[in-house]
């Protein structure tokens, strides 16, 4: 599988002489299953661009300190700030993590693709009135394209409107491209337990036998496939409140999605409920609490209240 | 306020990052807490690193990300790295550092604002230093 990167999901406002954690995890996860990370040259130069600039800041500001020194005498050992802050590509920073990687250069039909959809306002450009061809953007989307056509797949990880928008889903869909918006994302792509899907379990997991009950007939052990659109409310005193929509193997081998809701709260035993996949359960922070019994203050949870109100001079 | 927070120094000031609707503060220790002052009370989003309680989340690789009551995701926070990704809103990312508030490419060190409303400012439409609350925002407290 080929995993292309745009510049968007690489950006960071910090000096990377490592992956930031997001990345590591991607170049983790892609490591372990002998994926290529494919880097559009675009990207590449784009983070080098950013990375450029906030080096120039770091070495104007070392400079500086090292002029303020010598105006008031302070001996200091001699520096080259050129040597001692230096950026690193984003190919070599993946290359470093221990994950295959290649750096896709556009090819000229890649280019001349890329300038017809900017010139004839083309699918997956959104229509606009403000004159923008986003040529970047489309080079990325030729080469995604033409990497997922020759290899029968590939994911592009970009949160960029263009490539996750309507009007290329189809093309994708025909060139097996699959576009996700995030690392996690990607990682759920991969099936690859998520940190979002790893929470719901663990709380899913005790509840597990009650779910035949509930009319859901699942085997005795987990048998969790997939994990979407979780979210969790936390209440007082450590109280959690989960939703999400899971995909269970069934006794019977088949499949099924339902929205599972859980519940537990600080006292007593905690709840689940399974809903028709559809089926709109909210999430209510009242239902954290018990209506019967008002929950214990939490005290620590106070304290770090009473901390922010300092700060905010309240 | 007065507030030292990404190497500016806020004095007598109500909000000292204001993130389109969301006051965003770094205590001493770094941590960062978020408040939304969009609706007619203060609504603590985030406290010290860590989502508030009653507002809907996910944990994510890089920390979590904070949702709306319909589950859509609205920005991403890394507590390492101590920066705020918009997803859902139309904002410039921020990051808070030892020495710098980072929104987007522009880079905010070591300044002094004094006797303003908000500090930095970011909205859909750019970013400023120093300015006035902007109407209809609910009072700074928690």
């Amino acid at each position: 599988m080929k995993v292309h990167l745009n510049s968007d999901v690489a950006y960071s406002q910090r000096l990377q002489s490592e992956l930031p954690r997001h990345l590591s995890a991607l170049a983790k996860a892609c490591q372990e299953r002998d994926f290529e990370i494919n880097l559009p040259l675009t990207t590449v130069l784009e983070f080098e661009r950013q990375q450029l600039a906030i080096v120039q800041g770091e070495r104007e500001a070392l400079t500086s300190a090292g002029a303020t020194l010598d105006k008031y005498r302070i001996p200091h050992e001699d520096f080259n700030v050129n040597e001692l802050i230096r950026t690193r590509s984003l190919d070599d920073l993946f290359r470093n993590a221990g994950v295959k990687v290649q750096v896709i250069s556009p090819t000229i039909e890649d280019f001349n693709d890329a300038h017809r959809r900017a010139s004839l306002h083309l699918s997956p450009q959104v229509p606009n009135d403000k004159g923008e061809d986003e040529m970047r953007d489309l080079v990325i989307w030729a080469i995604s394209l033409r990497v997922a056509k020759l290899h029968g797949g590939a994911v592009l990880l970009s949160r960029d409107k263009i490539h996750t928008g309507e009007l290329g889903r189809v093309e994708a869909e025909a060139a097996k491209l699959s576009v996700v918006p995030s690392v996690d994302d990607a990682l759920r792509l991969f099936k690859i337990e998520t940190p979002d899907a790893k929470l719901f379990i663990e709380l899913l997991t005790p509840l597990w036998k009650e779910l035949p009950a509930q009319g859901l007939a699942v085997p005795a052990e987990v048998s969790v496939v997939d994990v979407r659109n979780a979210r969790f409310v936390r209440g007082p005193s450590g109280a959690l409140f989960a939703l999400a929509t899971i995909h269970v193997r069934l006794e019977s081998g088949a499949e099924k999605a339902v929205v599972v809701q859980l519940r537990t709260p600080p006292e007593g035993p905690s709840e689940v409920h399974v809903f028709e996949a559809g089926e709109i359960a909210s999430v209510e922070a009242s239902a954290l609490t018990s209506a019967a019994a008002p929950p214990a203050p939490d005290r620590a949870y106070e304290e770090r209240l009473e901390r922010l109100r300092k700060v905010l001079g309240e | 306020m007065n507030l030292r927070m990404g190497s500016q120094l806020f004095i007598d000031v109500q909000i000292p990052l204001l993130w389109g609707t969301r006051a965003i503060v770094q205590d001493p220790e770094e941590r960062l807490s978020i408040i939304n002052l969009g609706g007619d009370r203060a609504l603590l989003e985030v406290l010290e690193d860590e989502p508030a309680q009653g507002i809907p989340f996910a944990p994510s690789v890089e920390g979590f990300v904070i949702m709306d009551a319909q589950g859509t995701e609205l920005y991403k926070v890394s507590p390492v790295a101590k920066s705020i990704t918009p997803l859902s809103l139309k904002l410039l990312p921020v990051t808070i550092s030892r020495d710098a508030i980072r929104v987007g490419t522009n880079t905010f060190q070591s300044n002094m604002v004094s006797g303003f409303g908000v500090g930095i400012s970011v909205t859909e439409n750019g970013i400023g230093l120093g300015g006035s609350v902007p109407p209809g925002l609910a009072a700074l407290r928690v």
